[in-house]
C-alpha cells in the first residue's frame, strides 16, 4: 500500500519535472523566471558575501605561512614604490617650480642658474642663505639672486667651489641703489634686519605708498630694472633732510626653496683705492 | 509540516547556490545540500514528506541558474527514489543507526544521480565522466552532510505507532 502510494507521488514528481521542462519553453516562463530571479538573486549574493570570507579562511588555511610571506614582501614592495612615488613627486614639484621661476623672471636657462636653497644661516641677525651652486657653476660674488617673479632677493656675497652664500636684501649690511619706478627718484635701499628702508630720498621728492622700486644702474653694482620692493609707508619730518620710507620685499625669503642666480651679469670688480693719474704737466 | 519542508528546501537551495561555492572551488566536488536534506528527512521521517523539499529547491535553483527548474527537479528525483527504496528495504528498523545508514546511502545515491542527470541530461559534453573523482568526493560530502542533518532531525523523527511499540 505504502509502496504504491510512493510510486504514485514519485511519478507525479517526475511528471511535474517534465511539465516544468516543457513549460520552460513557453514565453511567459522566461518572464516569470526573470521576476523570480530579481527577488532571489540579491539574497543569494548577500549570503555569498557572508560566506566568502569564511570560505577563504577554510580554503587557504594551509597557505597561511606562504601568504604571510607574500604579504610581507608585498608590503616592502609597496613601501619602496611609495618612496619612489614621493621622490618623483618631489622632482616634479622642483621641476615645476624651476619652470615657474624661469618663466616669471623671463629668463632663459643660459642667462640664469637655478640653485636650491640649502640652508638659512642660523646665526641670529644674519640674513644669509647657502645655495647649492658655486664657483664651479660660474657663480661670482656680486651677482644678483632672483626669486619668484624675477624679484631681487639678494646678492651673492661669498663663493665656494660648489656652494655660495647669498646675502638677502634685508640684511643690515646690504645696500642697493634703486629708483622709484613711477617718479624715477633715486635712493639707497638698505636692509634693516626685518625689512627694508629707502634712504637718501630728500624731503619733497614724490614717493607714495605702493610705489615699486627697481634697481638702478647707479654704482654699476647691479643690472638696472630688477624689482626690489614696494613702498609701504612714507614719513616726512620737518627737521630732517630725508624722508623715512619703509619698503617691503616682494618675496618672502622664508619660503624660498629655489632661486635664480643671474649668471649672465658680470659684476664690476671693486675699484682699487689708487690715486687718479694726473696728466703730465 | 509542508510549509516547514518548503522553507527547508528553499534554504537548502540557497545554501547550495551561495554558501557551498565559497568552500569548494570545484563545483563538481561540492556536496549538494538539497540531496542531503531530502535523504535525511526521508530517513528521519517518511520519504513521502520530501516532495515539497524537492520542488522548492528545484524551483529556486532553476531561478538562479542557467539550467531549467525541471532539470533540477529531475536531478533531485534520485535522492527521493533512493530514499523510497531504502525505506522499503528496512522499514521496521527505526533506530538512529538505521536512520543514519538510510540517510547516508540515499544521499550518496542522490548525489551521484544529481551529477548524472545534470551532467548527462543537460548535455554537458560528458564532463561528468571526466570529473568522476570529484563527483565521488561530492557524494561522500553529501553523505556526511546527510548524517549531520539526520542527527539534527532526531527531535522531529517519526515515532512508532501502536500499543506496544
Amino acid at each position: 500500500m505504502a509502496g504504491s502510494r510512493s510510486a504514485v507521488w514519485f511519478s507525479a514528481l517526475f511528471a511535474a519535472a517534465l511539465l516544468l521542462l516543457l513549460g520552460s519553453t513557453l514565453p511567459p516562463a522566461g518572464r516569470i523566471e526573470e521576476q523570480a530571479r530579481a527577488v532571489v538573486s540579491p539574497l543569494v549574493a548577500s549570503l555569498g558575501d557572508l560566506a566568502r570570507p569564511v570560505g577563504n579562511v577554510v580554503l587557504r588555511a594551509n597557505e597561511v605561512d606562504r601568504l604571510a610571506g607574500d604579504n610581507a614582501a608585498l608590503r616592502l614592495e609597496v613601501e619602496r614604490l611609495q618612496s619612489e612615488l614621493a621622490a618623483l613627486r618631489e622632482q616634479q614639484t622642483i621641476a615645476g617650480a624651476a619652470a615657474e621661476l624661469y618663466g616669471s623672471a623671463r629668463l632663459a636657462p643660459d642667462q640664469a642658474l637655478l640653485a636650491p636653497v640649502l640652508l638659512r644661516d642660523p646665526a641670529p641677525g644674519q640674513r644669509a642663505f647657502l645655495i647649492g651652486r658655486g664657483a664651479d657653476d660660474g657663480v661670482l660674488v656680486g651677482q644678483p639672486v632672483l626669486g619668484p617673479g624675477g624679484t631681487l632677493v639678494g646678492v651673492v656675497a661669498q663663493v665656494e667651489a660648489g656652494r655660495a652664500w647669498l646675502r638677502l636684501l634685508t640684511d643690515v649690511d646690504a645696500a642697493v641703489a634703486v629708483t622709484v619706478q613711477s617718479s624715477r627718484t633715486l635712493g639707497a635701499l638698505v636692509g634693516t634686519g626685518d625689512g627694508l628702508s629707502l634712504e637718501l630720498v630728500e624731503r619733497g621728492k614724490n614717493v607714495a605708498i605702493g610705489d615699486i622700486l627697481v634697481t638702478s644702474v647707479l654704482g654699476d653694482r647691479l643690472p638696472a630694472g630688477l624689482v626690489a620692493g614696494r613702498v609701504t609707508a612714507v614719513r616726512s619730518n620737518a627737521q630732517a633732510l630725508h624722508q623715512t620710507i619703509t619698503v617691503e620685499p616682494l618675496t618672502d625669503p622664508r619660503r624660498l626653496e629655489q632661486v635664480l642666480v643671474l649668471t649672465s651679469f658680470r659684476p664690476v670688480p671693486p675699484v682699487a683705492d689708487t690715486p687718479i693719474a694726473r696728466p703730465a704737466p | 509540516m509542508i510549509a516547514l519542508t518548503i522553507a527547508l528546501g528553499i534554504l537548502a537551495a540557497l545554501l547550495q547556490a551561495a554558501v557551498v561555492p565559497a568552500f569548494f572551488l570545484d563545483a563538481w566536488a561540492a556536496p549538494i545540500p538539497a540531496c542531503a536534506l531530502i535523504a535525511a528527512w526521508a530517513a528521519a521521517r517518511r520519504p513521502e514528506e520530501t516532495w515539497p523539499i524537492a520542488a522548492a529547491a528545484a524551483l529556486v535553483l532553476g531561478v538562479i541558474s542557467v539550467e531549467r527548474a525541471g532539470w533540477f527537479l529531475l536531478a533531485l528525483l534520485p535522492s527521493v527514489g533512493g530514499a523510497i527504496l531504502l525505506a522499503s528495504v528496512s522499514r521496521e528498523n527505526r533506530g538512529l543507526s538505521a536512520r543514519l545508514s538510510r540517510g547516508i546511502a540515499a544521499a550518496a545515491i542522490g548525489s551521484l544521480g544529481y551529477a548524472a542527470v545534470l551532467g548527462l541530461g543537460a548535455a554537458r559534453d560528458g564532463a561528468v565522466f571526466r570529473e568522476s573523482a570529484a563527483v565521488a568526493f561530492a557524494a561522500v560530502g553529501t553523505a556526511l552532510l546527510a548524517a549531520i542533518v539526520v542527527t539534527a532531525l532526531t527531535p522531529f523523527r517519526r515515532h512508532p505507532v501502536g500499543l506496544f511499540r
